[in-house]
């Protein structure tokens, strides 16, 4: 009878901590998972904005080749950041009442040589960098890990307020 | 006709010679869930059914339950024995379910892990009662404040406690915003309880969809047993979230939800006959039950503490103690504590992300304890 009762709560512990370890490990591999979403859902939208660039290179007819000078990694942070860098610099204006109700004066901001410029922080895939834009007349200048980029940004007239970001043309400088 | 033929025929045909004192307290205790329901709102689309339920059941001569055309009879064999319908709630919860607050902090879900202390707790104790394993493991399961859960691995594998460990269930959920404040206050300091969290970052429809593909897959792969349960909760989650299924969305949270839920109480009411109910066991499983709810919530405001330790951005440990699945109560009760202590500090959305992972978190245990004894 004792060793029976002993031999149950055995089993209860060994049920118990099962459940523990199971419960623990499972609902941290889930939190692991889901604090990855947000990392994949950058990758999705770098992947659309590149998929617009390679339709833009194509009209414009200039070579593929020149992806080669500039890795997939390095175009997923370029983009991020531009894209941060644009999100920044709409926040800012947006402050301003002027610039609220009249968007397009934001352009002559450069005559009266003005030009945003600001560090992005750009997590992709569980790695962080801090990545330095600058607006460089009508171009965008990007540097991390001691390399600068020229990335153009395009917004053709028919196309007036779609944004689409030319990032095989991206020159290393 | 003589007198003696008319006190045979009220003898045989009336209830009043047939009744017994099991009756009688029967149809006192489900008066005083009907009572609870109406008048205090505790949990009332559950407890009413119950409740009446019980009443119905313990009348004598009754046929409700008798098989096999019975109609309590066979809501019984036929949805709650073949677990229909604690599935079909999971569903509706997933389509009524949020899961925004758990993606912006997956932390959180340490949190639901943790307020699962209370069924293990209570499974050790149980066991030291006289219960045997599977009766301990249905009884411990109660400290996951998940009443369909709760019914659903009862049914597995204590079916004969089905009645007491529901109306546990229930009642403490119902209870949680007097249970859990006073666990709270003891094991949290006045400065933890001011603690402010940052603002949660909004989250994309895209994360909210895949949350659920995600968990499916995830936890179909390690936990297999517990995919009935997590698998419908995430189908009725990702009809709300893909956002062009609204129809069969609204139909699982409002319609169908409404009806299972009637059958749930109506199922659950039927086994509360007082053969079946009044037992010391069911005593016993009472205590169980509210031992189980205070070791939870204080799992999950230990666990959030410890965490303090580490994190640089400090949470406030009492969302730990809305881990206790019991949504959206105790994350309410969280949230009226830290307004008491500091109006102007809102953590309802971050207690809401333990709140849910409690759910997904009792599913899990749910499914080990039923890979290990099922």
């Amino acid at each position: 009878m004792e060793s029976g009762f002993i031999d149950l709560l055995f089993n209860g512990l060994t049920v118990s901590l099962t459940g523990v370890l199971v419960v623990f490990s499972v609902l941290a591999l889930l939190a692991l998972a889901i604090s990855l979403i947000p990392r994949i859902a950058v990758l999705w939208r770098f992947h659309r904005v590149s998929r617009e660039a390679r339709a833009m290179v194509v009209e414009e007819g200039v070579s593929r080749e020149r992806v080669g000078s500039v890795s997939g990694d390095e175009l997923a942070v370029i983009a991020s950041a531009v894209i941060g860098f644009n999100e920044f610099k709409k926040s800012v204006l947006e402050r301003i009442e002027l610039f609220k109700k009249f968007p397009q004066l934001s352009r002559l901001l450069p005559l009266a040589g003005l030009r945003f410029r600001g560090s992005i922080r750009v997590s992709i895939g569980g790695s962080e960098r801090i990545v330095y834009v600058e607006e460089a007349g009508g171009e965008y200048i990007v540097r991390f890990h001691g390399r600068a980029y020229r990335v153009t940004l395009k917004i053709p007239r028919e196309q007036a307020g779609l944004k689409t970001i030319d990032l095989l043309k991206v020159l290393e400088s | 006709m003589d007198l003696s033929t008319i006190i045979d025929f009220l003898r045989e045909n009336t209830g009043f010679f047939h009744v017994t004192w099991g009756n009688i307290v029967m149809i006192l205790i489900g008066l005083l869930l009907v009572y609870l329901a109406i008048r205090k709102e505790y949990e009332p689309l559950i407890l009413l059914p119950i409740g009446v339920t019980a009443v119905l059941v313990n009348l004598p001569l009754q046929t409700l339950t008798e098989p096999p055309y019975g109609l309590l009879y066979l809501v019984k064999k036929y949805l709650i024995d073949t677990e229909i319908v604690p599935l079909l709630i999971f569903l509706g919860l997933g389509a009524m379910t949020d899961f925004g607050p758990l993606i912006a902090n997956p932390r959180s879900l340490l949190l639901g892990a943790a307020a699962q202390l209370g069924v293990f707790t209570a499974l050790i104790i149980a066991l030291t009662l006289g219960f045997n394993l599977h009766e301990a493991t249905s009884i411990g399961i109660i400290g996951g404040a998940d009443g369909p859960t709760t019914i659903y691995l009862t049914v597995k594998l204590a079916p004969h406690l089905l009645a007491a460990n529901a109306v546990a269930a229930y009642s403490y959920m119902a209870l949680v915003p007097l249970i859990q404040p006073p666990i709270i206050k003891a094991l949290t300091s006045r400065e933890e309880r001011l603690i402010k969290m940052k603002q949660l970052r909004p989250v994309s429809k895209f994360e909210k969809i895949l949350f659920p593909i995600v968990t499916i897959v995830l936890v179909g792969f390690l936990v297999p047993s517990a995919i009935p349960l997590i698998g419908m909760i995430m189908v009725g989650n990702l009809f709300r979230e893909s956002g062009v299924v609204e129809r069969l969305s609204k139909a699982a949270s409002e319609e169908l939800m409404n009806i299972v839920t009637i059958f749930l109480g109506l199922g659950v009411g039927s086994t509360m006959n007082a053969d079946m109910f009044l037992r010391p066991e069911t005593l016993k499983i009472i205590a169980l039950g509210a031992l189980a709810f205070a070791a939870s919530t204080a799992g999950g405001i230990l666990l959030a503490k410890f965490m303090n330790l580490f994190f640089r951005e400090k949470v406030n440990p009492m969302i730990g103690a809305a881990g206790v699945s019991a949504v959206p109560m105790s994350a309410r009760v969280v949230q009226r504590i830290a307004g008491e202590e500091d109006p102007s500090n809102y953590i309802l959305m971050h207690a809401m992300g333990p709140n849910v992972a409690g759910v997904i978190g009792t599913a899990v245990v749910a499914g080990v304890f039923l890979s290990v004894l099922g």
